[in-house]
């Protein structure tokens, strides 16, 4: 692979890389540092890496990265007790809707808060395999592709974890 | 998996395969009893509304950018290492998180190599400790059982050299003593009597028969008979 290739790749790939380590870290500085460590081991060992399989690399490169990230984030948290930041102040930022009417906004805005609040809450491999299936819309053999598992186990996952998130909302909603 | 039309959905079935009914990914029969079940029952009703809702949710969740900075540092990266790493970075790389499990799997079949090589070793030793334990402890055996042969010798020696002859010796010596004595008394008692001994026909012990010494009589206080 050349360089105006990697590159190339680069850009082609940045963006789902750095939303899944956001979804995953839920902190932008973070995200972004995992994202260029990605794509530099990608360049260090773009002579293992195949093209055909390359967006599969990079998942679960970011995927390893930010579970370590997270491991080592709860040791700090356990020691400073330090707050990071929620999913939905995070995606405020981010939010480019269009604007429907205020009601509508009203009931949207408080119901997405909720379901952030619960993606919040779900464990770190369960909200990987959410983003990859409902955010990049990505089929259960690329997500078995990526996680080095049987189709039929990610999709149990995924429904474990839908059901999961209507627990912790219905949980969220009689509080 | 197909399921008889007359299939009756319980709440717990109907709740636990409603994603896969969203996702339109049941067979015609399960899918109808789902839906037959849903008019009726309130609660799966209101299940299904929720995870209609968490779908759509999840569906319109923002799909945020990354920086731009990003692109531009990676890229200054790779023109800095052209060829990937450093000498410094592959080195300290052998002890990334990556290839941790490799390095493991490395040194511990070389410390399974070495282990197996060091035992054999140990082995070997061992087997040459036993054999030299063995020569020496048949070694001492013979040694002993020549000192105990040599000791034998030397209390037969001993027994018969020495104590029994000396015994005799002395034995001997005792009885020329008191045959002497007994001559010189037969002299002496022939001599007071007059007669001339026949001393080449008299033994001591026919003197002795003889001319026996009566205690009693000779003895001064002696009893009278």
């Amino acid at each position: 692979m050349t360089e105006d290739e990697f590159l190339e790749l680069v850009r082609k790939h940045q963006d789902q890389i750095y939303r899944h380590a956001l979804y995953l870290l839920k902190n932008s500085e973070d995200a972004k540092d995992i994202t260029q460590e990605t794509f530099i081991k990608a360049w260090q060992h773009r002579t293992k890496i195949r093209q055909e399989t390359v967006r599969s690399w990079l998942l679960k490169c970011v995927q390893n990265l930010c579970f370590n990230q997270l491991r080592r984030r709860k040791f700090r948290v356990h020691l400073s007790e330090e707050e990071g930041e929620t999913l939905e102040m995070l995606l405020h930022t981010h939010s480019h809707r269009s604007n429907p009417t205020p009601e509508e906004t009203a009931i949207k805005q408080e119901l997405k808060q909720l379901v952030h609040q619960a993606i919040d809450e779900l464990p770190s491999t369960m909200r990987s395999i959410v983003i990859m299936r409902e955010l990049e819309e990505m089929s259960y053999k690329e997500i078995a592709e990526v996680l080095k598992q049987p189709e039929n186990t990610v999709k149990s996952t995924v429904f474990r974890a839908r059901k999961k998130l209507r627990e912790i909302l219905n949980r969220l909603m009689e509080t | 998996m197909p399921r008889n039309p007359s299939y009756e959905m319980t709440c717990t079935d109907c709740q636990i395969q409603i994603e896969e009914y969203i996702a339109r990914e049941l067979d015609t029969a399960t899918e109808s009893a789902i839906a037959s079940h849903l008019t009726t029952c309130e609660e799966c009703q209101r299940e299904f509304n929720l995870a209609q809702t968490i779908g759509a949710v999840l569906d319109d969740l923002p799909k945020p950018t990354s920086p731009p900075d990003i692109l531009s540092e990676v890229t200054a990266y790779v023109q800095a290492n052209p060829d990937g790493n450093s000498w410094m970075d592959r080195f300290f790389n052998v002890f990334a998180w990556e290839n941790s499990r490799l390095l493991l799997l490395r040194i511990s079949a070389l410390a399974c190599l070495v282990g197996i090589v060091l035992f054999g070793v140990y082995q070997h030793q061992r087997h040459v400790e036993i054999e030299q334990a063995k020569t020496d402890f048949n070694y001492a055996i013979n040694k002993m059982e020549y000192a105990l042969h040599k000791t034998g010798l030397a209390v037969n020696d001993s027994f018969t050299s020495l104590k029994i002859d000396e015994a005799s010796r002395s034995a001997f010596k005792s009885t020329s003593k008191i045959s002497s004595a007994i001559d010189k008394s037969l002299g002496l008692l022939n001599r007071l009597t007059g007669e001339v001994p026949n001393s080449g026909a008299i033994t001591s012990k026919t003197k002795r028969t003889n001319f026996s010494i009566k205690p009693n009589s000779s003895i001064p206080g002696g009893k009278t008979q």
